[in-house]
C-alpha cells in the first residue's frame, strides 16, 4: 500500500501561477526580489509596526514563560521545544485589557484544550504590599460565635485544624499573603458549557517592582454537546472585587471591579488523543462523619480500597479521561492514587491528583477527567502509570 | 547561484517544497506562500551545493524552517475546517480518499510520513531535518501507520 501514498501525492503538483511566480523571480536583481516578501507576511508585518508597543504585541512570550517554569517545576528538567511548539499551537495572544478602580487587568493570552482554558491575566497598577499590610494589620479580630466549629484532626501525622474563618484567626496572623480573586464569571457564545457544572483555580505570580502581576486562572467546565473549548467561540470573562490577605476574615479590598473583559478565539486544530485501553485503578469511600472526606491514617488504618475497572483512557495534551465500566461504583467511592504521564526520556508528569471530576457523557457513560498541569506533546508520551501506595500500574499509550 | 541553475532547481524541486508546506499546513494557499518564500530564500542564497542530494535536503530543511516561523505568526489563521479545504484534483476517488484520510491526521504525523514515504529519507534523517530525536520520529511514524487504513508498511 506504500505506493498508493506515493502515487496520491505524485498527483499533487505546485499549480502554474506559483510556478511562474517563482521562475519571475529571476528577472528581477536578487535585491530587488528580496522585496517580494509573499503577501501574507507583509501584511504581518505591517500588522506588527501598527501594534508594536502594545500590550497585545509585548506579551507574546508570557504563556511560554509561565509554562516553562511550571515544567520545571512539576518534572526537575527544562522544557523541550517540543512542548514549547505545543503550547503555542493550542495558545492564543489576546491583548484586551479594562481598568477599574485605578488596576487595569488586562488578558494576555488563552490556552485551550477540548475541556480546559487557560486564562493568562496580567494585573497592573497593584499598590505596594507594604500598604497592604498595614491595612491588613490594621483589621480588627472579629468576636468568635457561640457555634464555633474549631476542630483539630490528625490527617497522616499532619495536624490539620477546621472550623469557619472566624475560628482560625490565630492560625492565619502568620500565613501567606495572596490576592484573592473570588470567583470569576466565564460565559461562552455560542453556550457550549453548563454553567452550573465547573472547577477553576487561580495560580499567581509575586509582584514585580513596577506593580504588576501575572496569574494563570484555569477553568475547567462540563461541555454540552459535540462543541469543545477548541472551537471559534466569543468570551466573555468577569472578574470580581480584587482582594489580599489571607482568607475571607483576613483580607484587604484592593479594587473593586469587576473587570469585565471580552473577546473572541478562533477555532484551533484539534488536539490529538492516544488511548490505554482497559484496566483498572484503585476507589475508596469516602469517611463523612467528620465531613472531611478524609480518612484519617493514624487512628482509622488504611481505608477499604476496591478495585474501579474502566474500559479506557483517553489522553491528549491537556488532560486525560477515564471511561468507568461499572457507573455505580462511582456513585460511592473516590479513585484514589496519582496518575503520571512517562515521557520516552524518562521525564514524569503528574495529573493535578484535585483536578479529577466525575461527569457523564452522553450514553450514560460516568467518566473521571484530569488534567495536566501543563499542556504536554504527546510526541514524546510513552505510557500513562497510575501509582497506588507501593503499587505501578503502566499503561502503554497507542 | 545563476539563473540557470536557480529555474533548473525550481522546475526540479518545486513540486517537493510544496507537497512537504501542504502537508504541514493543509492548506494550499499557506502552503503556496510557503513554498515561495522558501524558493525566495533559495534564489538569495549564496550557496554552493555539492550534489542534487545536497540542494533537495537544503531546500526541504529551509521549507520546514519557512512553515515553522509562519506557524508561530499570531496573525496566521491556523485553522481551516478540513471540510472547508479545496482538495488537488485526483485521477480517481481512491487516491482522493487517502489524501482525506492522511490531511485528517494531526501535522506532527504527516510531515515525517512525506518524507519517509515519498521522498524516501530515514528516520535519522527525518530526525535531523525536524530536530526531532529519531525514536520520537519512529514513535510518530508508528502512531501515523496505526491511525490510518491505508495499511503503510514500514520500509
Amino acid at each position: 500500500m506504500n505506493d498508493l501514498y506515493r502515487e496520491t501525492f505524485g498527483e499533487i503538483h505546485a499549480s502554474e501561477a506559483l510556478r511562474q511566480e517563482v521562475l519571475s523571480m529571476t528577472k528581477q536583481e536578487k535585491a530587488a526580489a528580496k522585496r517580494q516578501i509573499p503577501r501574507m507576511l507583509l501584511i504581518a508585518a505591517i500588522v506588527v509596526l501598527v501594534l508594536a508597543g502594545t500590550a497585545l504585541a509585548a506579551a507574546a512570550p508570557g504563556i511560554r514563560q509561565w509554562f516553562s517554569q511550571q515544567w520545571t517545576q512539576e518534572t526537575g528538567r527544562p522544557i523541550h521545544t517540543d512542548q514549547l511548539g505545543l503550547i503555542d499551537q493550542l495558545s492564543d495572544e489576546v491583548g484586551v485589557s479594562v481598568e477599574s478602580g485605578g488596576v487595569t487587568v488586562t488578558v494576555d493570552s488563552v490556552t485551550r484544550g477540548e475541556d480546559v482554558i487557560w486564562f493568562l491575566l496580567r494585573y497592573d497598577g497593584l499598590p505596594p504590599e507594604e500598604e497592604l499590610e498595614k491595612r491588613l494589620n490594621a483589621l480588627e479580630r472579629p468576636q468568635p460565635n457561640e457555634e464555633s466549629t474549631r476542630k483539630v484532626f490528625t490527617i497522616n501525622g499532619t495536624e490539620v485544624i477546621m472550623g469557619e474563618a472566624v475560628d482560625l484567626w490565630e492560625e492565619e496572623l502568620n500565613s501567606p499573603r495572596n490576592y484573592r480573586l473570588g470567583k470569576a464569571t466565564i460565559s461562552f457564545a455560542p453556550a457550549i458549557v453548563d454553567p452550573d457544572f465547573y472547577a477553576w483555580s487561580l495560580e499567581q505570580d509575586s509582584v514585580r517592582a513596577d506593580g504588576s502581576m501575572m496569574a494563570l486562572l484555569e477553568y475547567t467546565p462540563k461541555l454540552v454537546g459535540e462543541a469543545t473549548l477548541q472551537d471559534a467561540l466569543d468570551v466573555t470573562l468577569e472578574l470580581p472585587e480584587l482582594q489580599w490577605g489571607t482568607s475571607s476574615v483576613r483580607q484587604v479590598p484592593v479594587a473593586e471591579g469587576p473587570w469585565t473583559l471580552t473577546f473572541s478565539l478562533p477555532a484551533i486544530e484539534p488536539s490529538e488523543s492516544l488511548t490505554t485501553g482497559g484496566g483498572a485503578a484503585w476507589g475508596t469511600p469516602p469517611h463523612d462523619t467528620t465531613g472531611l472526606g478524609y480518612w484519617d491514617s493514624s487512628t482509622m488504618g488504611p481505608p477499604p480500597a476496591e478495585e474501579m475497572a474502566f474500559r479506557d483512557i483517553q489522553v491528549t495534551p491537556t488532560g486525560f479521561t477515564v471511561f468507568w465500566t461499572d457507573p455505580e461504583q462511582t456513585t460511592r467511592l473516590y479513585t484514589s492514587g496519582f496518575w503520571y504521564l512517562r515521557m520516552e526520556d524518562s521525564t514524569e508528569l503528574r495529573a493535578d491528583p484535585n483536578g479529577w471530576i466525575y461527569c457523564d457523557l452522553p450514553g450514560s457513560q460516568r467518566v473521571s477527567r484530569f488534567i495536566w498541569p501543563v499542556p504536554v506533546d504527546l510526541g514524546q508520551a510513552k505510557s500513562l502509570e497510575y501509582r497506588y501506595r507501593d503499587e505501578v500500574r503502566t499503561f502503554d499509550l497507542q | 547561484m545563476t539563473e540557470s541553475t536557480f529555474t533548473a532547481a525550481a522546475e526540479r524541486h518545486l513540486d517537493m517544497v510544496y507537497r512537504v508546506a501542504l502537508n504541514w499546513f493543509r492548506n494550499g494557499a499557506d502552503a503556496e506562500d510557503a513554498a515561495q518564500m522558501a524558493m525566495l530564500k533559495l534564489w538569495q542564497a549564496d550557496a554552493d551545493f555539492a550534489d542534487e542530494e545536497h540542494l533537495r535536503r537544503w531546500l526541504v530543511r529551509v521549507t520546514l524552517n519557512v512553515c515553522r516561523d509562519m506557524s508561530r505568526s499570531p496573525w496566521r489563521r491556523r485553522t481551516v475546517p478540513l471540510e472547508e479545504l479545496p482538495e488537488p484534483a485526483f485521477s480517481d476517488e481512491e487516491r482522493r480518499a487517502v489524501y482525506r484520510e492522511v490531511m485528517a491526521l494531526p501535522g506532527k504525523y504527516r510531515v515525517p510520513l512525506y518524507l519517509y514515504y515519498y521522498e524516501g529519507y530515514s528516520v535519522a534523517e527525518i530526525g535531523e531535518l525536524l530536530r526531532l530525536n529519531a525514536s520520537t520520529v519512529q514513535t510518530r511514524l508508528a502512531r501515523a501507520r496505526g491511525r490510518l487504513k491505508l495499511g503503510l508498511t514500514e520500509g
